[in-house]
């Protein structure tokens, strides 16, 4: 579970946040970035964690607060299961959709949904082949560059389990799906 | 061995952060930047009013820049004789920042020596 991603998925929680400066934040996540940069609302202010000097310095409707000056973000305790059951519940009905809103053109575009923490999941990469490639997994661990949180639509991988590496010479991971096929020129072949 | 977090998830690990604290928790996640999502984090060590090591927080995200080290927590044998972790005492574990005392008087020091330096030179020169 990566961290900005759980994080992007607790928008609209209460959280709360040290500062390096050690003093607290308390508020509603409205929104995350890839540099944790978070803007929070409804946010009180304390000076210091512990509870005896706590002293409400400042209350707020919106606050921006970048990424370098967090310590620690403490979130709700269930978070990580409801997050864990939304990624199940999305992958769920994903794998028996038709995939007709998917428009693989000859661009290249890589949508790197690297999640490094044991799941796999899918890199849509458009290549210029003969055939269509659907559901192309590519690891690829040199290639970090902003976290890309993904619209869990997208996601088709179920996260409990690894992908088998695929035997099509890509060398990358290959997830099965069963596909409902109304091209009639390109037919796509695992 | 890979470099990665992988091999901790889900796992125990000791946590040591830059302001010199120590923590217990389960690892969830991580990124390259080594932001951790962490649960159950408690402390290490146990001062000598508490008899019990509490949950400091259950779903935590800490950013990479505070942490100094993770790694697999095995308990002690001290720990697991007596049934009871994070029995052993805190050591003084340090924060990052090199602090040192009265350095601004230091810094005058440096720069009366320097006036001092150039001034012999210039002297013997003449």
């Amino acid at each position: 579970m990566l961290p900005l991603y759980l994080l992007t998925n607790a928008k609209g929680q209460q959280v709360r946040i040290e500062l390096k400066s050690g003093e607290v934040i308390e508020g509603e996540l409205t929104n995350v970035d890839n540099w944790m940069n978070v803007t929070l609302a409804n946010v009180n202010e304390y000076k210091s964690s512990d509870n005896n000097a706590q002293m409400e310095v400042l209350k707020s409707t919106e606050i921006y607060l970048k990424g370098i000056y967090i310590k620690y973000i403490k979130l709700q305790d269930d978070i990580i299961s409801t997050v864990k059951q939304q990624i199940n519940s999305n992958q769920n009905n994903n794998s028996g959709n038709k995939y007709n809103n998917r428009k693989y053109n000859n661009n290249n575009r890589n949508y790197n949904n690297n999640q490094g923490s044991g799941n796999r999941r899918n890199n849509y990469n458009n290549r210029d082949m003969n055939r269509r490639h659907n559901n192309n997994n590519y690891q690829q661990q040199n290639r970090r560059s902003y976290h890309h949180n993904p619209n869990s639509n997208n996601n088709n991988n179920n996260s409990n389990e690894y992908s088998r590496p695929s035997h099509d010479g890509t060398g990358g991971y290959v997830q099965h799906h069963t596909i409902f096929n109304n091209d009639n020129e390109n037919k796509v072949e695992f | 061995m890979s470099p990665l977090l992988k091999e901790y998830l889900n796992k125990k690990v000791v946590l040591v952060t830059t302001s010199g604290e120590c923590f217990i928790a389960t690892l969830e996640g991580f990124d390259k930047s080594t932001n951790l999502v962490v649960s159950n984090l408690t402390n290490r060590f146990i001062d000598d009013d508490n008899t019990e090591s509490n949950i400091l927080s259950h779903v935590q995200l800490m950013r990479g820049s505070e942490i100094v080290a993770c790694g697999l927590y095995e308990p002690t044998d001290q720990e697991t004789a007596g049934e009871s972790r994070y029995i052993v005492k805190a050591p003084t574990i340090h924060d990052t920042k090199n602090r040192v005392k009265d350095e601004h008087l230091v810094w005058m020091k440096v720069a009366e020596e320097k006036v001092h330096s150039t001034t012999k030179r210039r002297k013997l020169t003449k």
